[in-house]
């Protein structure tokens, strides 16, 4: 039984990208057989984020158009066999594929694959029309901040309106100590607000900038959001992993003082 | 005194809870898709309609929608509005 999942936002630079990059890592880590697809056209960047910008011969396009099989498109990941990437096209836009088109190819995707998981560009126009078109499922990433919760609200009413089955949050980038201050809006504050199931919380980690860097997802890591990702994969299938409340228990909090010294 | 309340305002109303309350009422709106010619209509002949029974004051009439949680865990949108009666404001009897 497979799943086609689209990850979306509204709003750019919320974590769209990397979330992608690090769940489909994530699963593949578990065993499964995963598939990437980026469908930002025009602006494609799921490929430098994981690492594939230099094995890119044929993409999206190319393969809605028939000038080559799905199969000559796919990248296989570097680290893991199960996993593969199917880059968008660069130098095309968004009206180069048809909501119709996308749907047939998420469908062939889906027969060979466990998961499919499809990178939404920002926006409301045509290119998330066509990203949301074959998915059943749709995971809705956040920060907490005024912006980009307005998007994912706006979001959250075109998925609704276009009848997708499951939609679920993710909060993105949550620094505790603004928390904590009152500087900054909490899990608990953004999930009261868009009122849809919690799938999980990413902390902010420097970790992302520098695994980026690198074209290394971060999932699978020692790191705080590589745990986090990993938690969030074992929800997807169907672990009931809880979401941490936002207090550090009274062992983290002693271990991070023995780090200081 | 006043430097005082600012700072006690400041412990209490965090940009936190400013950034929540905000969203709420903008989020309110925005579900609702009430463009603000609309709301400035309604608020127009709501005024028209009060003001036939009492005296009010146009001026600080204010409509919003806001936020109001429902019973089963969804958002429900609420028309709010203030009219200020005027200070000489009486009820109009029946001419």
């Amino acid at each position: 039984m497979s799943e086609v999942i689209v990850i979306t936002s509204g709003k750019g630079g919320v974590g769209k990208t990397t979330s992608t990059a690090n769940i489909g890592v994530g699963l593949a880590r578990l065993g499964k057989k995963v598939v990437l697809v980026d469908t930002d056209i025009g602006l494609r960047n799921l490929d430098v984020v994981m690492g594939l910008e230099n094995r890119i011969i044929y993409n999206l396009v190319d393969v809605v158009e028939g000038r080559c099989r799905l199969s000559q498109a796919l990248i296989k990941d570097k680290q893991f066999h199960n996993l593969a990437l199917l880059p968008s096209a660069q130098t095309r836009d968004k009206s180069a594929v048809t909501p119709e088109q996308m749907r047939s190819l998420t469908e062939t995707l889906a027969a060979q694959y466990d998961y499919v998981f499809l990178d939404c560009p920002a926006g409301i126009e045509q290119g998330f029309r066509n990203a949301i078109a074959g998915a059943g499922r749709a995971l809705v990433v956040t920060t907490p901040e005024v912006s980009a919760i307005r998007d994912a609200d706006r979001i959250i009413g075109l998925l609704e309106a276009a009848s997708m089955k499951q939609c679920q949050l993710i909060v993105n980038r949550i620094r505790r100590d603004m928390v904590r201050k009152g500087n900054m809006m909490s899990l608990e504050d953004v999930v009261d607000i868009l009122a849809i199931d919690l799938l999980g919380v990413i902390p902010e980690d420097e970790q992302i900038v520098i695994h980026t860097n690198q074209g290394i997802p971060v999932a699978g890591t020692n790191t705080p959001a590589g745990h986090a990702y990993d938690r969030i994969c074992r929800r997807l299938m169907g672990d009931p992993v809880p979401v941490p409340d936002g207090r550090h228990s009274f062992f983290v909090r002693f271990s991070g003082l023995f780090r200081k010294i | 005194m006043s430097i005082v309340r600012n700072r006690v305002k400041r412990r209490f109303y965090t940009s936190r809870r400013m950034a929540k309350d905000r969203l709420k009422l903008l989020l309110a709106a925005d579900r609702v898709q009430c463009s603000p010619e609309i709301m400035e209509r309604l608020k127009e002949e709501m005024a028209a309609t009060v003001s036939r029974y009492m005296e009010v004051d146009r001026e600080q009439i204010k409509i919003y929608i806001q936020d109001q949680n429902g019973k089963n865990g969804r958002h429900n949108p609420l028309l709010c509005a203030s009219v200020p009666l005027a200070h000489s404001g009486t009820c109009r009897k029946k001419t």
